[in-house]
């Protein structure tokens, strides 16, 4: 389970391909389609971008969706990548910055409290009512989002609503994949993770207030020998392409960075 | 050809060795300076302490129902404990996270006793008693098949001439059986033991991850390779060697001795 993502490679129309590249272990070319790594967070929707953009240029597209920081190890190394979109503009940075084009903002993602349908959280202010609630860890990135929301509330709300927030939390998960499953096999109230994780799942889904939220960017970066495609699909990407992402709960970011 | 073979084998054998040492140098030799205060301040000691205490509790809520169990195991041969073996058998095959989502199936909120538990005023997951339970689901096999294994192997006769030199059944099962089980015993402990220490995937899901509640040293390992490598490398060397100390305890202790002593 937390394993989740790390090998999930899709898209490929050519299974015996991927079947001889893992046994090899060796970086293989798959002729001549777009090899997209993409954070666990975006892979379900760059798979439907891919799909669309195969249907609309003929040129095939294969998803890899794993953790930002193993992509970003896999392109150091030299992992056959022609465009890279990490969770967050950290990942570009050092060595893998070597390997890169300039990179482009791609799409925000937003944190948002989500509630289990019975319990009578219903926004940021209310999150206090919950009996249990679920956070991400400090380290990883969605638990440093909510700890920057939390802050943030306690102007707005005090100190007592901050207490009793605290007392109620009573897991800082690895990753928003653990933060949600708590929440939807009911064992936590509510909780915050991006909304892209939330759209499509029965949770109560409210929106961070305004002055109070944080915005997670997504970046694209083209890598630097990649075939002239890899420029098209970015770009189709962030302009007409983006569709698919909004489907999947991210939105356009609204200040600059 | 002969020579051949146990050359190759050899060979082969060695390259094992090879293999399964070869990561735990390294490990040792990518620390840098700074990874141990890195580690200390990110709780290493906290984890460290709860992964032991959970442990010892596990382990002895393990000797306490798993000895029994074993010896039940060991006098029975019909079809009925033929079956409770294969079942005490099936956490040992389960992966980790399966495991604990079937905790939670049974003992979450939402699980099959959750109602009854929480109008009791009793909530598991997340606290320290789903850790302990965790690791007890998970280890249990390790412990309960071999000594069931090793009880099995007491001679008979022995135990009838003991019950007709007048010894109680209680008294021969501790001056007889135990210690001539108590390699195995032991054995089986010190994996048991080793396997809730090292408990990661059921912990995870059944009881999360909060720093000094349910926060054990893998789950704290984890959680640090979000972020920087170093402070987790030391965390897991200090794992490593605990459970190499507690198997040398284990050894040097002679429980065949204590378990054996006359009275």
């Amino acid at each position: 389970m937390y394993a989740r993502g790390l090998l999930r490679v899709s898209g490929g129309q050519r299974p015996v391909a991927l079947i001889a590249c893992a046994s090899l272990l060796s970086a293989c070319t798959d002729g001549d389609a777009l090899r997209v790594f993409a954070a666990a967070s975006v892979g379900q929707a760059m798979e439907e971008a891919g799909e669309a953009w195969t249907a609309r240029s003929g040129v095939e597209v294969r998803v890899t969706a794993a953790g930002s920081q193993v992509l970003r190890r896999q392109i150091e190394a030299g992992a056959p990548a022609d465009v890279y979109a990490p969770a967050s503009f950290a990942h570009l940075e050092g060595a893998v910055s070597e390997r890169l084009e300039a990179p482009a903002l791609l799409g925000c993602n937003h944190p948002v409290v989500v509630a289990r349908p019975g319990s009578s959280v219903r926004a940021l202010s209310s999150l206090d009512r919950a009996e249990r609630i679920v956070l991400g860890a400090p380290e990883a990135p969605i638990g440093a989002y909510a700890d920057a929301i939390l802050a943030r509330a306690t102007e707005r709300y005090g100190e007592a609503w901050r207490r009793r927030v605290d007392r109620r939390v009573v897991s800082r998960e690895i990753d928003v994949r653990q933060v949600l499953t708590k929440v939807q096999l009911g064992e936590a109230d509510a909780a915050i993770v991006y909304a892209s994780d939330a759209a499509g799942s029965p949770l109560r889904v409210a929106r961070i207030p305004e002055g109070l939220e944080v915005e997670a960017r997504y970046p694209v970066a083209v890598v630097a020998d990649a075939p002239a495609e890899a420029r098209d699909f970015a770009r189709w990407l962030r302009e007409d392409g983006f569709a698919h992402l909004e489907r999947h709960g991210w939105t356009r970011c609204e200040a600059a960075p | 050809m002969t020579d051949a073979l146990r050359i190759a084998a050899k060979a082969l054998g060695f390259a094992l060795v090879l293999f399964l040492l070869l990561p735990f140098v390294a490990l040792a030799l990518t620390l840098s300076a700074g990874d141990y205060t890195a580690a200390v301040d990110r709780g290493l000691w906290e984890a460290l302490w709860l992964s032991l205490g959970s442990t010892t509790i596990a382990a002895a809520v393990l000797v306490l129902s798993g000895t029994p169990l074993a010896w039940w195991l060991a006098r029975r041969s019909g079809w009925l404990a033929r079956r409770i073996e294969g079942l005490v058998r099936l956490p040992a095959v389960t992966p980790p996270a399966v495991a604990g989502v079937a905790l939670l199936a049974a003992f979450g909120r939402a699980g099959l006793f959750g109602e009854a538990l929480s109008e009791a005023g009793i909530g598991i997951p997340f606290t320290l008693a789903a850790v302990v339970l965790a690791q007890l689901f998970v280890a249990a096999p390790f412990f309960v098949l071999p000594v069931a294994d090793a009880f099995r192997e007491v001679d008979d006769e022995l135990l009838w001439t003991a019950r007709s030199l007048g010894t109680g059944p209680a008294a021969v099962f501790f001056r007889v059986v135990l210690p001539m089980s108590a390699p195995t015993f032991v054995g089986g402990l010190a994996m048991a033991w080793a396997r809730a220490l090292g408990e990661f995937g059921a912990t995870l899901v059944f009881a999360g991850n909060l720093p000094g509640v349910t926060q054990t040293l893998p789950i704290a390992i984890y959680t640090e390779m979000e972020g920087d490598l170093g402070p987790a490398r030391v965390m897991a060397l200090v794992l490593l060697g605990f459970a190499l100390l507690l198997f040398a305890a284990l050894r040097t202790a002679r429980v065949e001795r204590v378990l054996g002593k006359r009275t």
